[in-house]
Formats: C-alpha cells, sequence, structure tokens
C-alpha cells in the first residue's frame, strides 16, 4: 500500500505497460439518481413549466450520458453493465445495491455519473471527480488515476464554457468532512475501481441548457471512453470527430442568471451544419435544436481536411474548414451574424402625450422600441431631447430598446421634445427611412419634499422611547426605507431602529410618512447622527432633491425640577372644551393617558381633528389654578409634540384681562420640557393659568393631531433669564417674509418674536422661526441659548 | 452518524419484540471489536466474519470471547465469504490488479488448523465459492441475470421473475425448500426452489437473509442519491408479511446476518452487535 501511495503522490501515471484487450475488460455505469423523485434534482427552464420532465432532470441527464458512453465502449468491445436503463422510481436503487451489484459484477472500472450544483446564485462550471478516501489518497487502488483521467478529458470540451480549467479530483473524505468516512454512499463497500463524475454544473444555466442535447451527452460519453481508454492502456479509434457550439455574434442571451464568455451571446437554433470532403462534396449534416443551447457535432469523421457550412433562416451563412484527427474531437465554435432586412424603426414609444393631456411624470423614462435590435453607438448618438437634459442610456430586449432615463429629473411644467434622427442604425448596419419626432409636457412637481421632520439639526431629544418621523408631500414607497434611513451615534456605529414597529402613510392618507421607534432608549447627553438618503423615493419613483444630514442630541425632559407645580396633568377632567374660542374644529378631546406620562401616573393627552387644513382652533379651559403669576415669573412645561407643526398657547387670565402666549410650534415629536417667559403679561397686574390652545399652522398635515402635557410648574422670577450678547449670533433674513432664522456657535432652543409691546407672536423650537402669518412691523427676535437670551431688532415684510 | 448507547438498543429491540409474536429479540450485546463491517455469522453463530468497510482484510471474532484472528490482510477479501457447513472451513477471494484489470483468486482458511491456502489462482473469472463448500446454495449467474440454485447437489437454473432483470442477495432456506432472493428493480422476494410461488415480501430490502424458515431479516436503506439517511433491520414474516423494525432511527446498520437464533450487525462507525432472538414455532 504505501508503494502505491508514494506512486500517486508523484503523479498519475498511466496504469497499464501492457495493453489490455477491452473484450476482456468490463465498466460497471452508474447513473446517478432516477426516476424524477424527491432525490432528483430538477431545473425548469424556459420554455418548460413545472411538472414537465422535458425539462432538465439530472436523472435524464444522467441516464442520456451513461448511454452515449456505453455505446462508445460496446464499440471498441468493452463489456459494460448499467444499473438502469430506464428512469422511474424503481430505477432509482438504494446506493447499496448498486454498490453489491457493481462488487459482484466483475467490473474493473466503476463509474457514477452526476452533474453539480451549487444551489446558489454565484454559479460556475467545472467537474469535480471525487474518489473514495481523503485527497490524494483512494481507499480503492486505481481510482485516483480514474478520476485523473476522466477530469483531464472532460476539460478537454470546448463546447462548453468552463469557469475554471484546473483539475479537481477530490477524496470525498475530504471533500465531505462532516460525513466523516462515511463518504459518499456509491463508492462505499466497492471493491471496484470507482468513481463519481460531477461533469459539469447543471444549474450554471447555459450549461442546464447543454445538458438537454444529446451530442453534448455523447462529447461526455466520448471523453470518458477517453479517460477508460487511457487507464487500460488501450489504443484509441481511427475516426475522429467534430462538434462545437454556435452563437449569435452579437445578439446577448436574454435571462436573469450568471453566465461566462461565449454564453453571453445568444445560441442560435436551427442552424444546418453541412460537412463537406476536400472534393466537395456533401458527407453529413445535422440541426441545431431551438433549446438555447447551440450545440452540435458530428461524430463519426474520417481522418482529413473539411469545410463546416452553417446555414440558418435567421443568420448569414459562414463556412470554415477544419482538419479531423483519429481518437478526437476537433472542436469549432462559430459565431453568426443575424440577417436583419428590412430598415430600423421605432413600433412604439413613451412617454405618449398629446397636448392638453395629462402631464408626464419628471422621471419617465423614454422607451423607444425597435423592430430590429440596434446598433448603440449610432442610435445614441443620433438621440436628442430638448431642453437638454442630463441622463443615461441603458438599453433592453437585446437591444431592441433604447431607455433615456434622466438624472435626477426634468424640470417641471416644461415641454420637451425627443428626436431620433435618420443616422440609428440597426445591428446590420441598415439607417432608418425616417427620423422621429415627439413631444411630452411634465408635470408640477419633480422632487420628493420633506414637509416636517424630527429630528431636525440640534433637535434635543427625549431619550425613552423616541422615534424618527419624516412627512412628505407624496405617500413614500417604504420597501427601502430602512436602508434609507441611518442613525450613527457619536462614536460612527449604527444604532438600530425597530423595523417591526415601523408606521408608515396608508395607501389613501392625507400625506406621507414613516414613523420607526428606535429599538432601544437612547443615552441622554449622546450626540447622533440622522441620516436620510437622497434615494427616498414616492411611489413614481421621485426622490429627495438633496439628501438630509441632522445632528441632535439624546436629553431627560423628564428630569426633576424645584419649581412649584402649577397642575400636575393627574386630572384631565379640569380641561373642558371651549366651543365659543374654537374655530374650524371638527373634534376634540382631553383624556388622561397612561401609557405616555412623564411623571406620577397619568399626563394629558389633548387630541384634535380640524376641519380643513387652516384655520383650525382648539381651546380648552380649566377653572383657575391656584398659583399666581406675573410677567417677572416664567411657566415650565412638558409637553409631548406631534409634529403637527401648530402652535400651542397658554391661557392666563385676570378679571380683566386675558393673555395668550406661545408655547411652541409642535415641529417635534415626543417629550419636550420648556421654560416660557411671562414677560409679555402685563406687569401692573397678577394672572391665573386658566388653560390651553392649539392654532392650525397650514397644512395638509396639521389637521389631526395628540399632544401631551405634563407637569405644569411655577419658575417665580424665572422670566428674569439673562440676556447676554452673542457676537456670532446671526439673525437673517432681514427684513424677513417667510422664515426667520438664528445661527450661532451653540445649540439655539427656540427663537421667540414679540412686539415692541412685549406681547409674543410667534415662538419656534429650535432656530428657525415661521413669520409668514406674522403681521408686517419691526418686532424683536428673542433668541434662547443655555447662556441666556439675546435681543435683535428685526423687520418682517410681506 | 449519531453513537448511541447499548441499553436504548437493547430497549427498542425489546419493544419490537413485543410487537411480532413469534419472533422476540432476547437481549443484544456488543461485540468487542472495531472497525467491523459485512458480517458473516458461522452455521452456530459461535464466530463471525467481518471486514473493513472497503473490504480490506479479512478476520473472524469469536463472539463469547472477543478474540479477533485475521485471515487474510489482503485487498478484497471480505467481500462475501462463505463458511461450510459445519463452520469449519471458510472459502473467500482477494482482489489482484494487473495493468487496471481486476483478477480475484479463490483462499481456503482451515478455522481449526488456523491455516489458509490458495486453491485457484488469480483469474477474470467470478467463481462461484458456495459451490466450493457445499452442494446447497442459490447464486447469481451470468452478470446476476438468472439463479443457479443447488440443493443437495440437484442443480437447476431460474430466472423467477418475468422480465427479471438483475437478482442479488440469493440464498436457499434452512429446510431447503424455498429460495431468498431480490431482484433490484422490484424487490425482496421468496419463492419455490424452482422460482415458481415468488412472494414479494418488501420493494426494497439489502442483505436478506434467513432467520428459521419463517422469518427473513434484512436491512431497509433509505439514501438521497449521495449518502445514506437511515439504515434499519426489520424482520419479516413470511408468511403474513408482517415487518417488524428491530433498529430505529438511532443506528444505521451497514450489514446484518442471521444463524442459528442469532442476528449479528454492524454500524455505520464500525461497532458490531449480536441479538440473541426466540422464534417461537
Amino acid at each position: 500500500m504505501k508503494k502505491i501511495f508514494s506512486v500517486l503522490c508523484a503523479g498519475v501515471v498511466a496504469m497499464s505497460a501492457v495493453a489490455a484487450n477491452p473484450s476482456d475488460l468490463k465498466v460497471y455505469i452508474n447513473p446517478g439518481h432516477g426516476g424524477y423523485d424527491s432525490d432528483d434534482r430538477v431545473m425548469t427552464i424556459h420554455p418548460f413549466a413545472d411538472g414537465d420532465t422535458a425539462t432538465f432532470a439530472e436523472s435524464k441527464s444522467n441516464l442520456g450520458k451513461g448511454f452515449r458512453f456505453r455505446e462508445l465502449l460496446w464499440e471498441k468491445g468493452y463489456k459494460v453493465e448499467m444499473s438502469r436503463v430506464k428512469n422511474t422510481t424503481d430505477d432509482d436503487l438504494n446506493l447499496s445495491t448498486i454498490v453489491a451489484l457493481s462488487n459482484k459484477s466483475g467490473a474493473d472500472l466503476f463509474l457514477s455519473i452526476h452533474s453539480n450544483a451549487t444551489g446558489v446564485v454565484n454559479r460556475r462550471n467545472f467537474p469535480l471527480i471525487l474518489f473514495r478516501g481523503y485527497d490524494g489518497e483512494a481507499q480503492i487502488p486505481g481510482s485516483l488515476e480514474w478520476a485523473t483521467y476522466i477530469n483531464q478529458h472532460l476539460l478537454s470540451n470546448q463546447a462548453t464554457v468552463w469557469t475554471s480549467t484546473s483539475l479537481n479530483v477530490r477524496g470525498d473524505w475530504s471533500f465531505q468532512p462532516s460525513w466523516g468516512q462515511q463518504g459518499y454512499g456509491v463508492l462505499r463497500g466497492q471493491t471496484v475501481t470507482s468513481v463519481l463524475s460531477e461533469g459539469s454544473f447543471h444549474d450554471y444555466i447555459p450549461e442546464t441548457y447543454r445538458l438537454l442535447n444529446s451530442d453534448f451527452h455523447w462529447i461526455e460519453g466520448w471523453n470518458f471512453r477517453k479517460a477508460a481508454n487511457q487507464y487500460f492502456g488501450i489504443e484509441g479509434v481511427e475516426y475522429g470527430a467534430i462538434a462545437g457550439r454556435i452563437n449569435d455574434e452579437r445578439v446577448l442571451r436574454s435571462g436573469d442568471f450568471k453566465m461566462f464568455d461565449d454564453d453571453l451571446y445568444a445560441p442560435v437554433h436551427n442552424v444546418k451544419v453541412e460537412l463537406y470532403d476536400a472534393n466537395g462534396a456533401k458527407i453529413e449534416e445535422c440541426i441545431t435544436d431551438d433549446l438555447y443551447n447551440g450545440i452540435y457535432a458530428f461524430r463519426k469523421v474520417n481522418p482529413g481536411n473539411y469545410k463546416l457550412k452553417f446555414v440558418s433562416d435567421t443568420h448569414y451563412g459562414t463556412e470554415c474548414n477544419v482538419t479531423v484527427v483519429a481518437d478526437k474531437i476537433t472542436y469549432t465554435n462559430v459565431k453568426m451574424k443575424k440577417v436583419r432586412n428590412t430598415p430600423p424603426e421605432v413600433v412604439s414609444y413613451s412617454p405618449q402625450w398629446s397636448e392638453g393631456g395629462e402631464p408626464v411624470l419628471c422621471n419617465a423614462p423614454i422607451r423607444l422600441q425597435f423592430n430590429w435590435d440596434m446598433d448603440a453607438e449610432t442610435t445614441e448618438a443620433a438621440f436628442s431631447i430638448t431642453p437638454a437634459v442630463e441622463g443615461t442610456i441603458t438599453w433592453e430586449d437585446q437591444n431592441y430598446c433604447m431607455v433615456f432615463t434622466p438624472n435626477p429629473t426634468y424640470n417641471i411644467s416644461t415641454e420637451y421634445t425627443v428626436k431620433l434622427a435618420a443616422t440609428a442604425q440597426h445591428a446590420g448596419g441598415t439607417p432608418m427611412t425616417a427620423p422621429l419626432e415627439f413631444k411630452f409636457f411634465t408635470t408640477d412637481r419633480n422632487f420628493m419634499k420633506i414637509t416636517g421632520q424630527f429630528p431636525n439639526e440640534g433637535d434635543k431629544v427625549h431619550y425613552k422611547a423616541a422615534n424618527v418621523e419624516v412627512r412628505f408631500d407624496k405617500i413614500p414607497n417604504i420597501q427601502p426605507i430602512l436602508e434609507q434611513v441611518k442613525v450613527y451615534d457619536s462614536a460612527g456605529n449604527a444604532v438600530q431602529l425597530n423595523k417591526r414597529s415601523m408606521k408608515y402613510s396608508k395607501a389613501d392618507a392625507e400625506y406621507g410618512y414613516f414613523r420607526i421607534p428606535f429599538s432601544k432608549d437612547l443615552v441622554v447627553g449622546e450626540t447622533y447622527t440622522l441620516d436620510l438618503s437622497k434615494e427616498i423615493a414616492d411611489k413614481d419613483g421621485l426622490q429627495l432633491q438633496e439628501g438630509v444630514v441632522v445632528k441632535f442630541q439624546a436629553v431627560d425632559a423628564g428630569e426633576a425640577k424645584t419649581n412649584t407645580i402649577i397642575d400636575n396633568m393627574e386630572d384631565a377632567s379640569l380641561y373642558t372644551l371651549y366651543e365659543q374660542g374654537c374655530n374650524s374644529l371638527e373634534s376634540a378631546s382631553a383624556a388622561n393617558n397612561t401609557a405616555n406620562k412623564l411623571f406620577d401616573s397619568k399626563c394629558v393627552a389633548f387630541t384634535y381633528a380640524f376641519e380643513g387644513e387652516e384655520a383650525g382652533e382648539a381651546h380648552w379651559t380649566r377653572a383657575a389654578a391656584a398659583n399666581e403669576l406675573t410677567s417677572a415669573d416664567a411657566l415650565g412645561i412638558h409637553i409631548f409634540g406631534d409634529l403637527t407643526a401648530n402652535q400651542v398657547y397658554a391661557e392666563f387670565t385676570t378679571d380683566s384681562d386675558v393673555k395668550y402666549i406661545p408655547l411652541c410650534s409642535m415641529t417635534f415629536l415626543g417629550w419636550r420640557y420648556l421654560e416660557v417667559s411671562l414677560a409679555s403679561l402685563d406687569s401692573s397686574k397678577t394672572y391665573k393659568f386658566t388653560g390651553l390652545k392649539v392654532a392650525q399652522t397650514a397644512s395638509n398635515m396639521s389637521r389631526t393631531g395628540t399632544f401631551y402635557v405634563d407637569d405644569i410648574s411655577l419658575i417665580v422670577g424665572g422670566s428674569g433669564i439673562p440676556t447676554v450678547e452673542l457676537a456670532d449670533l446671526k439673525v437673517y433674513p432681514n427684513p424677513a417674509s417667510e422664515y426667520l432664522i438664528a445661527s450661532a456657535d451653540g445649540i439655539i432652543d427656540f427663537v421667540q418674536l414679540t412686539a415692541l409691546n412685549g406681547t409674543t407672536v410667534a415662538v419656534a423650537q429650535g432656530n428657525i422661526l415661521n413669520v409668514s402669518e406674522v403681521a408686517e412691523g419691526t418686532y424683536l427676535a428673542n433668541i434662547y441659548t443655555a447662556a441666556g437670551r439675546t435681543v435683535r431688532k428685526v423687520v418682517v415684510k410681506h | 452518524m449519531k453513537r448511541k448507547s447499548l441499553l436504548l438498543m437493547t430497549a427498542l429491540t425489546l419493544c419490537a419484540s413485543m410487537s411480532a409474536a413469534e419472533l422476540s429479540v432476547i437481549s443484544t450485546q456488543k461485540v468487542n471489536v472495531a472497525d467491523a463491517y459485512h458480517p458473516t455469522l458461522s452455521p452456530n453463530g459461535d464466530v463471525v466474519l467481518f471486514s473493513t468497510d472497503d473490504y480490506k482484510g479479512l478476520k473472524v471474532v469469536n463472539i463469547e470471547s472477543s478474540e479477533v484472528q485475521v485471515l487474510d490482510p489482503e485487498v478484497g477479501a471480505g467481500f462475501d465469504p462463505v463458511f461450510s457447513a459445519d463452520g469449519k472451513t471458510v472459502v473467500y477471494r482477494s482482489v489482484v490488479r494487473e495493468n487496471g484489470l481486476m483478477r480475484r483468486d479463490v483462499k481456503r482458511f482451515s478455522l481449526e488448523m488456523g491455516a489458509g491456502e490458495q486453491i485457484a489462482a488469480p483469474s477474470r473469472e467470478m467463481v462461484n465459492t458456495r459451490a466450493i463448500v457445499g452442494d446447497t446454495y442459490a447464486y447469481g449467474l451470468a452478470d446476476q441475470q438468472a439463479i443457479e440454485v443447488s440443493v443437495d447437489g440437484m442443480v437447476q437454473t431460474i430466472n423467477p421473475i418475468e422480465h427479471g432483470y438483475r437478482y442479488l442477495w440469493t440464498s436457499v432456506s434452512p429446510s431447503k425448500d424455498k429460495i431468498l432472493f431480490n431482484e433490484i428493480y422490484s424487490g425482496l422476494y421468496v419463492s419455490n426452489l424452482d422460482g415458481t410461488k415468488a412472494v414479494n415480501l418488501a420493494s426494497r430490502a439489502d442483505y436478506p437473509c434467513w432467520a428459521g424458515d419463517k422469518y427473513v431479516i434484512a436491512v431497509k436503506t433509505t439514501d438521497d442519491g449521495y449518502v445514506f439517511t437511515s439504515a434499519k433491520i426489520i424482520a419479516i414474516e413470511i408468511e403474513t408479511g408482517k415487518v417488524t423494525e428491530l433498529t430505529g432511527d438511532d443506528v444505521l446498520v451497514s450489514g446484518v446476518s442471521a444463524n442459528a437464533n442469532k442476528i449479528v450487525y454492524t454500524t455505520d462507525n464500525g461497532e458490531m452487535y449480536i441479538m440473541n432472538i426466540l422464534i417461537a414455532e
């Protein structure tokens, strides 16, 4: 045994010094699997349907290869036994039965014929030959040599496309280590020199089609015989053969599967291949099938010089000379040029639009469908669109369809003219007989717009049960959202969002949105980055014009305060809807809520629905709280915003006066603690807290909402927030008409706009204040930061 | 392959015996040998011939003492050895490869003398070793396409199944009035000696052997086309066709042999067990 091993390590050498007589030799053939059973491996490929046994089944393919191998062995005089000659369930013998048959047969060689499968998308094509034992250490004498010869000859097949031509001879114990020394059942217990051949990959789809072809089976059988002859030292046959594959020279093979090299090009069907001898006499002909493989073969040709002619109804004929030598397949792969016998023309196009018709989406691709496969270079050069638009051109349907996709979009409300000059040619080089021209008009919208978002830049977000919510002018395409919304901590680590709890717009919603909670509570004090991809798009595919990146900080909005509690919000019944103070209100309520409470056991949920998109007001009053407040004080309030951008006011009352002081614009989601100066109260009077009011900000997302309020408190002398001067503070534009923006190095808590008499007219969390509804005039902008309040005089002018 | 405890298997087989009224498993014991496959039990049930998984070498083990004796270390020597009727002699073949050709010699080993001899030089013939050790046997002929049946020297060649393709695992019953065989595509049969009245016992069953005249023991295997997925010992009552599993899913049986109220079987990982059985008459 040691001697045998040393020979194997030194390399595979011919087994036989003295050639045997084939009639003395016996080969046992086992076509693997059988009977379209559960252990068969079936590939349902076009044009076959599920359950159609005409599609690829490994049992059938293995049997076909086994038959061809047997015929070739018989021709040389070998004795042959096969474990099955049919393909039914009864023929699918137990592996142990096959081994017993082989051992009883008196055979010298055993071959189990299979094909391989990766079962994954990333498919390749190469042979794998297995013997019993560890790599390089065959348990059954001779099987390493037998396997190596098979592998070498299979690799000589040039009618296929190999992705690797390295020898791939493996011991089954090494190849399947999890099986231990059990190994492949058909090799186990063999006394005969045995191998299992996975000849090629039947789930590499071009190979799947080839394995449907009998000539391709014959090529594999030929190579098996070559290996057997080599193993025994038997002389080859006196004749040769010609085989090959026919593909189109430029039409690509269609199909969403892996392809390599010539497999990228479409096989040509029904090609008549004619074989002529040196005297010009036709000897033989064959025809390729219509199963997407292009395989042909002349299986028995005397050595000599020949001419091959390839004739097709769909392709221009071609021919080539070949030389046939004994005992060898001369591979002749050819590429044929498709016949295109009429000029090209556009048979259909889109977008279709007529004057006064529905405008076309600003991202609609332009599709030109031709009657022929087109030459990409001349066709793309002939294409133009006016006004000019950046875009990309792609080709579909094997160059029968050209697609122009604007990048990013067309202009809104614009008429475009598309032209295709007559210089566009099909792949055969013939130009069009006439140009094409058409027009279309675009809609008034070419980007998805964010209408509300939380968190915004610089927001302080309550750490517990926080959410990311973004609202849009159209319903977003939700499926890819989780890939398009990312949150990172300050170290750059991704923060997980709870996709299972994500909420988003229903199909009939008034506006588009999504809300995604964080998987875990945020870390108080940590700074986070929210990254909204530009790829976020609506159902029509219109994307954001730009991506959004904002930083926000996690805080504890429920941090303990030492203020004097005015209302702990444990009793919602104190708040009554004041109908005379309401406007355009459909419904409203005030109710205790335990799920979202911040302190004690409850908070109060204020729920409202306005009738329209503007001018709505809901007003709740309560019996005057006991605490007395003056303009020297401040109000502390915990409020859970609903991201409607609606304004919330607190009501303060004296016997003769009622004041409404803006608390916030609800451009946030979740709890927030506010301290609001009461400096705008009449300094000569003493007030009491008597209610809350929400006023609608005109938009399609402000119609309904719920905000929660917990502990309202009094900060005696709290209005005396120190006035500071921030050297780097900028407040702009001035005059302002839509928005007033404050910027400084530090985080700006909120901006409050007061009249010169001290009355607050607008307030907003963060650094941006909407002044579009503020009357023209001169005001004081109060910018609140951690350092205190900074005042700038500003003008509102519309 | 899962390893299993002897206790578990014993419990299972005893349980199985309760459902097969006439065949009872009295006990199961492990034989202290390793790397044991392809068992052949002697006629009186005292020793077992065995080999490696790939039939390299032929050994014999005494069931009581676990003493192992190597009869032949050669490649292929463990394939299909046969005992003489008195159990004292073993005849077998070993394999010789010359220029890629398989040749098999025939050897005889006397267990009493502890010595062996080559009785036929290597040849391309698959010599019928059963005919060497006795005059009662059933043997597959000519690529297993017919069965040669000999009882006390009366020889006949039969093809008991119409369109039968290949016959495997053929044997004559202890009372010499039936034969047992496997036709590879249609299953396991018992028939008269002349092949008449063939009764199908199972669609698939490997390594069938007699356990008395009323029972057949075999291994029911399944595979996925590449590897064995299960292999259990079954007992088939010939008269009723009733099948009883004698081993469970926890063991993958690699070979079985029966004689003298004993069943010997080997497992996927090379362990050997003896079942002592009782067949009520």
